[in-house]
């Protein structure tokens, strides 16, 4: 009566998808934009406690310094862990992209569907010779799927491949 | 005056177009210098007289009015060869040409404006990614329907249009009564609480302005004899409530009304024509294959009377991010079968199987009111203890809304079709075809990776769809087949 299990048993799976990780370098970039914002609030938290703060309320000036610190530190655990989390595949028909430590998600886009493709070079990426695919499709506004730290070579085959698809 | 147009020549719109585009500029105008007018205002006036400002104004309204005379002599179009000419611009010209298999549909308009002196507004949208809107602001009537035709019939020789004789079926033509039954049937908690935020804001802004006039303190002190009186204060807000429940459905009246007056639906060629409204007449055309997702909204009161709303949600093609939504109201039931017979290839649901979220979905829920609950304490704390009291009331209604938020959330799944039940006072039903799916996901909170559930992202044209706490193992085998189905489907999907 349900003629479809034959066939959905037979469909391509994507929880046996082979996810390929980022590339290693990337975690570098991760780290020195991490090191940039933290550098940045600490100097921000030094002004603000020698220009203001310290005269009315001096005996918590260290606390501040503390809970920064101890902020930072979270980020940077779910920085290093969420990089660990960052795989990415693509089949012949559609690409997937993996992520999160708390919140897990999986993303899929058939190529037919997308509208166009980017590649996006930041700073400190073009340091390492990495690059970040950007992905649009109909409907939602930004990129709607957006994988960061591939080689640029290998993204650029991926765009490539994609477009050529878009195209024919 | 015979009914023939020869469109092979440039033309131009009837001449009440100048009225058109007149009301147009002025508006245009109005709407960048308003900010202005405070500043004139304010400015000191005892050196300007009556007769210069008078003539300023004038001055003004001459320039628009040659403006528009000026758009109007410079907007022609013709139709030559396979394409749709226009030629616009008083000092920046542009030549548009639109190859007729590029036009997707064509609208007529009309606002109050253009009803007082008897012209409608054609628009034609077509497709490609650079989008070109043409509207035609000022048409006789006559000259619209001939345009309209005469642009079909190009368009079927160039296209091969499915048929060549269409068949038009008017499926609904809703009455004064219905319209009745639709408005007071409606949300009024919706416009009611349009109307207090309405009021709050403007109460903060009359507060602003009492406290200047230094009224406030005669205010205070009979507020304050007033709220010795608990018996009276709750008198004083029952009225205050049944008066503006009275007004807000007054306002669901007055927007069904404007908004649905004469609505009439009609197929032809799987292609429904809708127009409506009492203001502004529109007129819509649905392409089965630019519906994205539709949407059938009922309540309880209109379940008893048979009523269903319907949206349509489309995409348009070209701008990508721009949704068009179109609703229409008063349906019956037969009318929903025979639009998802005319929209959808499959709706044979007979043999699946009703799926509900997995009962972690009411965990989630109730977690979520708590927080709601929690941070509406701490505001209720700062404000005044006494508000405490507001929770006997609001506990019991939070907890009946996640268990009717439960009740009615579900959803059925074919090899073609999804269908997606929600809603909590009012039921709403989702129709979506597999292969229109834009891309998908799967998302999962650690506490939902412990029950092995996970939130079905389905992300269409024109926004989400989110099936909430799926067993992961029934999300992967929809994850697969919406894939599968939206990579091998050769069918347009906008």
């Amino acid at each position: 009566m349900f003629e479809n299990i034959e066939i959905t048993s037979q469909l391509p799976d994507v929880s046996q998808l082979d996810f390929k990780p980022i590339d290693k370098k990337y975690l570098i970039v991760l780290l020195l934009n991490f090191g940039i914002v933290a550098i940045v609030l600490f100097v921000g938290l030094y002004f603000l406690i020698s220009k203001n703060l310290e005269a009315h309320i001096p005996e918590y000036t260290s606390y501040l310094y503390l809970s920064l610190t101890f902020l930072l530190s979270i980020f940077l655990l779910f920085l290093v862990l969420g990089f660990y989390k960052r795989k990415f595949a693509v089949r012949e028909k559609d690409i997937s992209y993996k992520k999160g430590v708390l919140v897990q998600s999986i993303t899929t886009v058939p190529f037919a569907r997308i509208q166009h493709v980017e590649l996006e070079e930041k700073p400190f990426s073009r340091l390492f010779k990495l690059a970040s695919i950007k992905i649009f499709t109909a409907g939602e506004s930004g990129g709607d799927l957006k994988v960061n730290g591939l080689p640029k070579k290998e993204a650029k085959q991926i765009k490539e491949f994609i477009t050529h698809f878009i195209n024919d | 005056m015979t009914n023939t147009f020869d469109f092979s020549e440039f033309s131009r719109q009837s001449s009440k177009g100048i009225i058109v585009n007149y009301f147009v500029i002025l508006y245009k105008s109005l709407k960048s210098s308003w900010v202005l007018i405070p500043i004139l205002l304010t400015k000191d006036t005892s050196e300007l007289n009556l007769t210069k400002i008078l003539l300023a104004v004038l001055a003004i309204l001459i320039y628009i009015l040659i403006r528009a005379i000026l758009v109007y002599l410079n907007f022609k179009f013709k139709i030559k060869d396979n394409a749709f000419i226009l030629k616009q611009g008083i000092l920046n010209k542009s030549n548009i040409s639109v190859p007729f298999e590029k036009i997707q549909h064509i609208n007529f308009k009309q606002n109050f404006i253009q009803q007082l002196i008897n012209v409608t507004q054609v628009e034609i949208e077509t497709a490609g990614a650079k989008t070109v809107e043409i509207s035609i602001k000022a048409l006789s009537r006559e000259k619209a329907i001939a345009l309209k035709k005469a642009l079909f019939a190009k368009m079927q020789e160039v296209v091969a249009f499915e048929n060549s004789e269409p068949t038009k079926e008017i499926l609904h033509k809703i009455t004064i009564a219905e319209l009745f039954k639709v408005s007071i049937s409606e949300n009024h908690f919706k416009s009611l609480a349009l109307l207090f935020a309405f009021i709050f804001s403007g109460y903060v802004q009359v507060k602003d302005f009492l406290e200047t006039l230094e009224l406030d303190e005669k205010f205070d002190t009979i507020l304050e004899e007033n709220a010795n009186s608990l018996i009276g204060d709750l008198f004083l807000m029952l009225i205050l409530f049944a008066v503006s429940f009275v007004i807000s459905v007054i306002i669901s009246f007055v927007t069904t009304f404007v908004r649905h007056f004469n609505l009439q639906v009609s197929i032809e060629n799987n292609t429904l024509e809708i127009n409506q409204g009492l203001i502004t007449k529109q007129n819509n055309i649905i392409k089965k294959q630019k519906v994205q997702s539709i949407e059938v909204l009922t309540n309880p009161i209109k379940q008893k009377l048979g009523i269903y709303n319907v949206i349509f949600k489309q995409a348009v093609s070209g701008k990508i991010n721009y949704k068009k939504i179109i609703k229409v109201v008063g349906f019956n039931k037969e009318h929903i079968n025979v639009l998802k017979s005319v929209l959808f290839l499959n709706t044979n649901f007979i043999n699946e199987v009703k799926h509900k979220p997995d009962a972690y979905y009411k965990v989630q829920l109730f977690f979520r009111s708590f927080l709601f609950l929690a941070i509406l304490n701490i505001v209720f704390l700062l404000i005044s203890n006494k508000l405490f009291f507001i929770n006997f009331l609001l506990v019991p209604f939070l907890i009946a809304l996640v268990f009717l938020k439960y009740r009615k959330s579900y959803y059925y799944f074919n090899k073609d079709m999804l269908v997606i039940g929600s809603g909590q006072i009012a039921t709403n039903t989702t129709y979506f075809e597999h292969f229109k799916l834009q891309h998908i996901k799967m998302k999962q909170t650690l506490f939902q990776k412990r029950k092995d559930v996970v939130n079905l992202i389905i992300q269409t044209a024109s926004g989400k769809i989110i099936l909430p706490c799926v067993k992961t193992s029934k999300a992967i085998e929809m994850y697969n087949c919406m894939l599968y189905k939206s990579e091998t489907s050769t069918k347009k999907w906008m």
